[in-house]
């Protein structure tokens, strides 16, 4: 390391460069780089106490010069703001550029980030095109190696065509051998560098620019730099050179430069190729285990068939798990807990008036009780998913489902708001908003309903095994997948009818996978659970109750009351889809919240709250045939009021609303009258 | 290479940056900087920055933070 002692007082940059140009053992050296790749750094060890911290004319950003003395040289350097390119995309931007090129320093070291040279090189492709002398300071080799990248220098070098130095600028090593290099350098002739090559077609264009505005131009201007510029659109330099063409002359590079208006492209392209080309050549990536183990595992679960049959499996096995643990568990306290609580109830009530006595054990516990049941099965339910969402596989998940709904003609935007919506329809619903184009976005509203809700999933989880037993999971598998399939034909119709519209390509940045975090599982799991405890203390207790009333009143007879007067009004569609009127009102209850449909069948058969009696009496009340048709009913069904009440907000349509939920109704019920009717020709 | 990548999203099929990478015969760092360039000239857009400021108040953007599908990109509609 050169020796950092001081022979000036700190000074400005106009004193800096009158010392410059009254000296010759003196030389001027600006440090270019991006934001964050130790560029700061490097000038303070250059520095040290002689530096001169201000603000660039004009402007609030810092300028930094100072002064570092190399043997008998004295070399002023000048800390450029930290920028991403040479384009005049911001103030820092272009005032680097501003500086380079008309102040002209003898030498530029540029500073790059070692571990993320695909970003850091592409001021570097930029700077080489200056025609400056260009020193290239490789820092931050620690932190690459530690992530496994290991650069050679000299094979860089040799495909930048300028001196690299390795640098651990943070640690001072490397710093004496960059500035050794740029007093070498600005002594001596500098190497051409391999700039980016652009096609020919637009080498004649851009020779064509050159040509027009080479009289225009500040004398410092590189002109094959600033003609590029002008097909990249540049706004600074298309105003200089305005300013001082002939409006005729103007004219002509105005229509040249329209005609080539996607230039820019081209010109990036270039330079990205030979950032990729350097690369390649010279920079080695040890992939570490986690990559090695996601780039394997990926191959399989990102696959279009293997893929597929690893999400298959995975639900599968997740509803099969859900059920062989958490069934259990919910009989038992459905048995002892919700009955022995209506059994209490009974007994506290003993003398209450008949109508309490039924509001209280059947109306409350009967209904609400039941959904609490619940609890066990999606506590497995939500761990099983939180797992999934936590090592990495979700995402697979996702973009995997993508595909396949991209073949059937939906929107490639359509993914996320759906992928939500096996939680909750209600944000699907507004995670649409991520859609920008209107006929897109209404589609996607469309099918959103159709992707299987937690609160679907419930009703499943609590009906598949008490009509289906040892195929449940099966039964619920092939549920799950019919609403699939009846989102992406409902989709890819409306898609080629009412919402004819453009696709749009998707990109995904698959996570690694790597171990759960027990805690962020379990925290995901409490806020699910707690969520679905309130509202089955909420809207679930009240809908059970105002049920429970109309079952009652105005005589006490189910069969005679309000509700069974409506049920028996909905008999001819109930007859083509094989249900009876409890099992119609149980579908239209499911209307304010989904697990709603499970109370209201626990209020109408008089459960009490005993799943063990529910399971029973449904069981030799309702055919499986009958069952299949209920469940194919209510997963397709109308979503819930909530769901309803957001298609509303987020269309700002009732017309729109209602042709959502008329369709979705008119689909519930034709695919539920063909399962059954299907169903009963083939039992 | 820019050019290739956007002939390869013109295609709008779905895609991952390791996907893309290989296609290209680069490295998903540099299939990241040329979606990052993209995305500075409003030719892709990145869902999670969507989301964040469009849908302040809604519990989506909680849910979405759960995804960990790292960064989203669409091409411009």
């Amino acid at each position: 390391m050169s020796d950092c002692c001081d022979t000036s007082a700190t000074t400005t940059l106009a004193e800096v460069r009158s010392l410059a140009a009254s000296n010759t053992a003196r030389l001027h050296i600006a440090l270019a780089g991006q934001p964050n790749v130790g560029k700061s750094t490097v000038f303070n060890l250059l520095t040290g106490l002689n530096q001169h911290v201000g603000n660039w004319p004009g402007k609030t950003i810092d300028q930094k010069i100072g002064v570092h003395q190399h043997g008998d040289v004295t070399i002023d350097v000048v800390d450029l703001p930290g920028t991403y390119s040479l384009t005049a995309n911001s103030p820092e931007e272009l005032i680097a550029r501003e500086y380079l090129l008309t102040q002209r320093p003898e030498v530029i070291i540029a500073i790059v980030d070692a571990s993320i040279l695909e970003r850091s090189l592409y001021l570097v492709a930029e700077l080489v095109q200056l025609g400056l002398p260009l020193i290239v300071g490789l820092n931050m080799l620690d932190v690459a190696r530690q992530t496994g990248i290991s650069i050679n220098a000299e094979t860089l070098a040799r495909s930048l065509g300028v001196p690299v130095i390795d640098l651990v600028a943070a640690k001072n090593i490397g710093v004496a051998e960059l500035i050794d290099a740029a007093v070498v350098m600005a002594h001596h002739a500098a190497v051409p560098p391999h700039g980016p090559k652009l096609k020919p077609d637009l080498d004649a264009v851009l020779s064509e620019v050159e040509t027009l505005v080479a009289s225009a131009l500040p004398e410092t201007y590189p002109l094959a730099w600033a003609a590029e510029k002008l097909l990249e659109g540049d706004p600074v330099i298309a105003q200089i050179v305005r300013r001082e063409m002939m409006p005729d002359g103007w004219s002509s590079l105005d229509a040249i430069l329209r005609a080539h208006s996607a230039a820019n492209i081209s010109i990036a392209s270039a330079r990205y190729d030979w950032i990729a080309h350097a690369i390649r050549s010279a920079v080695m990536r040890r992939p570490s285990t986690s990559i090695t183990w996601t780039a394997r595992l990926d191959h399989i679960t990102t696959h279009p068939v293997w893929g597929l049959g690893v999400l298959a499996t995975i639900l599968a096995g997740l509803f099969g798990l859900t059920y062989t643990v958490g069934s259990p568990i919910q009989a038992w306290l459905g048995a002892n807990v919700i009955g022995g609580l209506s059994n209490l109830a009974n007994l506290i009530l003993a003398t209450a008036p008949t109508w309490l006595r039924g509001l209280i054990i059947d109306g409350a516990i009967g209904g609400a009780g039941t959904v609490l049941t619940f609890v066990p099965i999606l506590l497995i339910f939500f761990a099983g998913m939180a797992l999934l969402e936590d090592v990495g596989y979700m995402a697979r998940a996702a973009y995997l489902m993508d595909s396949v709904m991209r073949r059937m003609g939906l929107h490639g935007k359509s993914f996320l708001p759906l992928f939500l919506g096996f939680g909750c329809n209600v944000p699907a619903v507004m995670g649409t908003r991520v859609i920008e184009s209107e006929k897109p976005r209404l589609l996607s509203i469309l099918i959103a309903p159709l992707v299987p809700c937690t609160a679907r999933l419930t009703v499943v989880a609590f009906l598949t095994p008490v009509f289906f037993g040892a195929s449940a999971p099966l039964v619920a598998f092939a549920l799950v997948a019919l609403n699939l399939i009846v989102l992406a034909v409902v989709g890819a119709i409306a898609n080629r009818t009412i919402f004819k519209s453009g696709q749009s390509a998707f990109i995904m940045e698959l996570p690694q996978y790597h171990w759960p975090k027990v805690r962020s599982i379990a925290l995901i799991v409490w806020r699910r659970t707690i969520g679905f405890i309130k509202h089955a203390g909420t809207a679930i207790l009240i809908m059970s109750l105002i049920i429970w009333a109309l079952s009652y009143f105005p005589n006490g007879q189910v069969e005679t009351s309000w509700l069974g007067s409506l049920g028996r009004g909905l008999s001819p569609i109930g007859g083509l889809l094989g249900l009876n009127w409890k099992l119609m009102i149980a579908l239209l209850a499911s209307f304010v919240a989904k697990e709603n449909s499970i109370a209201i069948l626990g209020v109408l058969f008089s459960a009490a709250g005993n799943h063990t009696q529910l399971a029973a009496t449904l069981a030799t009340s309702i055919t499986p045939i009958a069952a299949l048709s209920f469940l194919v009913v209510s997963m397709l069904f109308i979503p819930c009021a909530s769901t309803v009440a957001t298609i509303r907000h987020e269309t700002r349509s009732w017309k729109w609303t209602l042709f959502t939920v008329g369709l979705l109704a008119g689909v519930s019920f034709g695919v539920g009258i063909a399962v059954y009717q299907i169903a009963r020709i083939l039992v | 290479m820019l050019e290739r990548l956007i002939a390869i999203l013109n295609r709008n099929s779905p895609a991952t940056l390791d996907q893309l990478a290989c296609e290209l015969d680069t490295t998903p760092e540099m299939i990241a900087q040329l979606i990052e360039y993209l995305e500075r000239n409003d030719l892709v857009k990145q869902l999670g920055d969507n989301c964040n400021t469009q849908c302040t108040g809604c519990y989506l953007a909680q849910e979405c933070s759960q995804l960990k599908a790292g960064r989203l990109w669409v091409t411009a509609a």
